[in-house]
């Protein structure tokens, strides 16, 4: 309840924003204490089939080195807080492994499943201390004439002494984990978002999704997909809605240094899978048949481009010059965040099945 | 290691002994031992203190349902089995824990691969279950409510993504509600299968009345004889009314009494599957022969039992206008008397039969006139005595025609998979007393030869469907395109699409012509084949 009156207060921020013009314009863009905003070098990890991990440099765009991975398939990935790991999601689900950047190797693995348990991880984060990673696990339970399930929970993992806790139960259909910037909310999304209080360890809010929203339409879909906070430290992934009978599209955004949560309306439909907010907050970017860009104050649309090829997912340079488009096929495909236009392809040894792009940027 | 094969070789050596000693005990109330076919089952399956194996006994299921599950324990769990043992395992299940013929005929359309819109009685059902796999799979089992239960936890543990899937409804719960649905209107145990009796006398003389959309009807005769075990060997002959004749020979197998799967083949023709349900006077067997290689290419049939008794299967044409004269009509049957004279052929009102112009005891080729004045509509055919199945429509004008299905899928391939091609058939039809198309006293007039065309369906501006998803030919036959990227189209797109199916049709002095049209959905190829879909 109380997440729906903040949500509230937002919009009726920002549509007296609007009117208030350029003043509360410069308020809402001034960059937050973002990862993104501190100087250096950017380099972008992207999992590949079968079992790698490239490493692209992004200054020349090339790929400069790859990560063997233990097992098979990459399908998610997580940079540790300190920016010295790669917690990469492998082996149907079942597997973490830990990759040392700067050595670019992997140093660790964990393995999930044991005996009739299978474990599979659904979205993870990591806590800001370094040590905790926070793990949505969905158990199957082979008995000998039965396949059955255990809840599905969230399972604090210790990296220093390996040993893990259940957090919480949580209902089916979470996919994405985010954790605040300060590390005291983890939130768990499906179709609701539910607020963890990591201290305690004790749900604290429950928002369903699949309901009106503060604007009066009705979500129908959401795409708990690939989204992530990179960079600007905003959540974001498009949803759909439904306003009386015109159908509409925009972005739930979900601030990690503010805690707030809001959906931001960008006008008719675009199909899109995932999304980008970059650096400066003030735009955002999204793919899948075309590459769009959208301004997140003005509320639309601000540019398409046709691709001819479809993208699952993407992430932007650090500066917010250029976006790094990915997923289906074995290649990076590099855009000027300006003009939209195509800089370059990186070529890649094998398929951006279901991976994830990572963008760090290093002293 | 060794311990467990030990245990798992002790208890098959226990149930080979118990079964030995009971027999084949009948399992449709779920009190089955199983016989000794089912020990490999037993390793997992652990028999209760009543001698029932744990889910096998509390499930009810047709042939295919029991072959589907049992694939899934060699392809998942491991079970080792060879093809004949596994026959010999869906055939027992399926005498014993199959389903009574009112249980099979409301979904009797996708055994028989038929491609319909399903009517289905349960929204929650809709929407939980029917999206990734048809109504008819869930509607061709009977379980316990607790295996239907299980069946719940089942795909959310073998799915982990299905609620990510199913994300726009709250999966779990509106699946508890088609659960519930399930457990009380599929029930394992049901008046229906305990009062079938599961043995019928299938061998002997059957007659055969067929329709094949795009080709015509057809007529003929099949020989049953017994292999004994349910297992059959046919010898079947039929003839088209444009006169073309087949003969193939074939062998087929029935389950539960009165459900027949069988294959036949001419000597240069392609392999016919048969899927037909014996009625329960035990008078018919009706169903779908189809391509074994293109099931969406086949022919409705109907078998009779052939007695000594004269019997009239139908005509060489379903429509006569008014007035004709001097036509040529064939009567097709069995036992017609060699006495039969022309004023003991009765068309009805209007219709006057001249006389007999060749007389077999089978087929009848008469001349007929129709007058001016003969009343438009349907009317049954009589031939002496005889048991008369043929109708024969009269009409003065063809006021409209129709295109069936509807609408039509078709799924493109070649490449990667075969083709899935889609029949298309233009019906006439009369208005009737009232004068009004499209109303109830209308009298259907058969199939006519339409000329055949493809149109857009306009969705987008661009829309370019029609240039790329294939081809109808002049039966009305739809040939998709093949499947995988094409270059030549935007974005390398499949070929797929949405377009019209247009009919167009002159009827004798009609000017203008009629058209009707159907639409037609070309997509991407099934990938994986299911026995039930
Ligand atoms: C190696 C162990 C194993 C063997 C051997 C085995 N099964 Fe199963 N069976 C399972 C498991 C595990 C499940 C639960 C998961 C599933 O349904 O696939 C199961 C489930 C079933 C079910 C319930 C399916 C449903 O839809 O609810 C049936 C019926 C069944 N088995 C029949 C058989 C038959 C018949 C045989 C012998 C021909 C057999 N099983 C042999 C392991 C086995
Ligand atoms: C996400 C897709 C999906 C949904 C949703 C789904 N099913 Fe299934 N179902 C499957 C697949 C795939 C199989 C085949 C499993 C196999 O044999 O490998 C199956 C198999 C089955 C079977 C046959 C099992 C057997 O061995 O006899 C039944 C019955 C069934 N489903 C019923 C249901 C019901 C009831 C629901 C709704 C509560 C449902 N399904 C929802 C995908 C789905």
């Amino acid at each position: 309840m109380r997440k729906v009156k903040h949500t509230r207060s937002l919009v009726t921020t920002l549509i007296s924003m609007r009117i208030a013009g350029g003043l509360v314009l410069t308020l809402l863009c001034v960059p937050l204490l973002v990862p993104g905003s501190s100087p250096g070098k950017d380099w972008l990890f992207v999992g590949v089939q079968f079992n790698k991990v490239m490493v692209i440099d992004c200054q020349r765009d090339e790929v400069v080195g790859e990560i063997r991975l233990r097992h098979r398939i990459p399908v998610d990935m997580i940079v540790s807080p300190d920016k010295k790991y790669l917690y990469v999601v492998t082996h149907q689900k079942q597997s973490l492994e830990v990759v040392d950047i700067s050595e670019r190797r992997v140093i660790d693995s964990i393995e999930l499943s044991e005996g009739q348990r299978e474990r599979r991880i659904f979205g993870l984060a990591a806590h800001p201390n370094g040590r905790t990673l926070y793990l949505h696990v969905k158990t199957t339970v082979r008995l000998l004439d039965e396949l059955t399930i255990e809840p599905p929970r969230l399972v604090a993992l210790d990296l220093t002494t390996k040993k893990r806790h259940t957090v919480t139960e949580v209902p089916e259909g979470i996919s994405r984990l985010v954790i605040s910037r300060d590390g005291q909310r983890l939130y768990a999304l499906g179709r609701e978002v539910l607020t963890i209080d990591t201290a305690s360890e004790k749900i604290i809010d429950r928002r369903p999704l699949y309901t009106r929203l503060p604007d009066g339409s009705r979500l129908v879909d959401v795409f708990h997909i690939y989204g992530f906070e990179d960079q600007s430290g905003i959540y974001s992934v498009p949803y759909y809605a439904q306003a009386g009978d015109r159908p509409r599209f925009g972005l739930l955004l979900l601030d990690t240094v503010n805690k707030r949560l809001r959906f931001v309306d960008m006008g008719e439909p675009v199909l899109m899978f995932s999304t980008v907010i970059a650096p400066d907050r003030r735009y955002a970017y999204g793919v899948l048949h075309e590459v769009v860009k959208m301004d997140l104050v003005r509320r639309r649309i601000i540019k398409t481009t046709p691709h001819d090829r479809i993208h699952y997912t993407l992430n932007i340079s650090s500066d917010g010059q250029k976006l790094y488009v990915a997923g289906a096929g074995p290649e990076v495909d590099v855009f000027d965040t300006q003009s939209l236009q195509l800089l370059t392809s990186i070529p890649l040894p094998g398929d951006v099945a279901d991976a994830y792009l990572r963008l760090i940027t290093l002293p | 290691m060794t311990k467990m094969v030990y245990r798992g070789l002790k208890l098959v050596i226990v149930l080979l002994v118990s079964a030995g000693v009971l027999g084949l005990t009948d399992g449709r109330d779920g009190q089955a031992k199983g016989p000794a076919i089912l020990a490999k089952c037993a390793v997992c399956h652990r028999p209760d203190e009543r001698g029932r194996l744990s889910r096998i006994a509390f499930q009810r299921k047709t042939p295919e349902g029991w072959q589907q599950t049992v694939r899934r324990m060699v392809r998942l769990h491991g079970l080792s089995i060879s093809v004949d043992e596994a026959k010999a395992v869906v055939k027992y299940l399926s005498d014993h824990q199959g389903l009574a013929p009112a249980e099979v005929r409301p979904i009797a359309y996708d055994l028989e691969r038929r491609d319909i819109i399903e009517r289905i009685p349960d929204e929650a059902v809709r929407s939980a279950c029917v999206r990734c796999h048809s109504f008819a799979r869930i509607a061709a089992q009977r379980r316990t409510a607790e295996e239907w239960r299980k069946l719940k936890t089942f795909h959310l543990a073998l799915f982990p993504t299905l609620v990510y899937q199913m994300r726009q409804i709250d999966w779990p719960t509106v699946a508890d509600r088609a659960i519930a649905y399930l457990a009380e209107h599929y029930p394992f145990n049901t008046e229906a299968w305990r009062r079938w009796p599961k043995t019928t006398e299938i061998a002997g003389r059957w007659m055969i009345v067929g329709h094949q959309p795009g080709r015509g009807d057809f007529f003929g005769d099949v020989d049953i004889r017994s292999l004994g075990n349910d297992h059959f060997e046919t010898r079947q002959r039929i003839v088209f009314v444009d006169g073309q004749r087949i003969e193939r020979t074939g062998r087929a197998i029935v389950y539960a009494g009165f459900a027949w799967r069988g294959s036949s083949q001419a000597p240069d023709g392609p392999k016919i599957k048969e899927v037909l349900h014996l009625s329960e006077d035990g008078q018919m067997l009706v169903g779908r022969w189809f391509q074994a290689a293109h099931d969406q290419i086949g022919a409705d049939v109907t078998l009779y039992r052939k007695t000594r008794r004269p019997l009239v299967l139908g005509l060489s044409v379903r429509s006569l206008r008014a007035p004709a004269s001097r036509q040529r009509v064939t009567i097709y049957g069995a036992n017609f008397p060699s006495t039969l004279t022309s004023d003991e052929i009765d068309f009805g009102p209007g219709v006057i039969v001249h006389r007999i112009e060749n007389r077999q005891s089978d087929e009848l080729s008469i001349i007929l006139d129709v007058r001016a004045d003969a009343p438009d509509g349907q009317r049954r055919v009589r031939v002496g005595e005889a048991l008369s199945h043929a109708h024969l429509a009269i009409y003065h004008r063809i006021d409209y025609i129709t295109v069936v299905p509807s609408l039509g899928l078709a799924r493109l391939g070649g490449i990667k998979m075969p083709k899935q091609h889609q029949q298309f058939e233009a019906l006439a039809f009369t208005n009737g007393p009232d004068g009004l198309p499209r109303t109830s006293d209308d009298v259907a007039l058969g199939p006519v030869s339409a000329k055949w065309s493809l149109a857009e369906d306009t969705t987008d501006p661009n829309d370019d469907d029609v240039k790329f998803v294939g081809t109808i030919d002049q039966s009305g036959l739809f040939t998709p395109a093949t499947d995988g990227p094409n270059p030549a189209r935007r974005k390398s797109n499949n070929n797929t699409g949405q377009v019209w199916v247009v009919a167009t049709y002159t009827p004798e002095g009609a000017e203008p012509p009629l058209t009707a049209r159907a639409k037609l959905i070309v997509t991407v190829p099934r990938f994986i084949e299911w026995e039930i879909r």
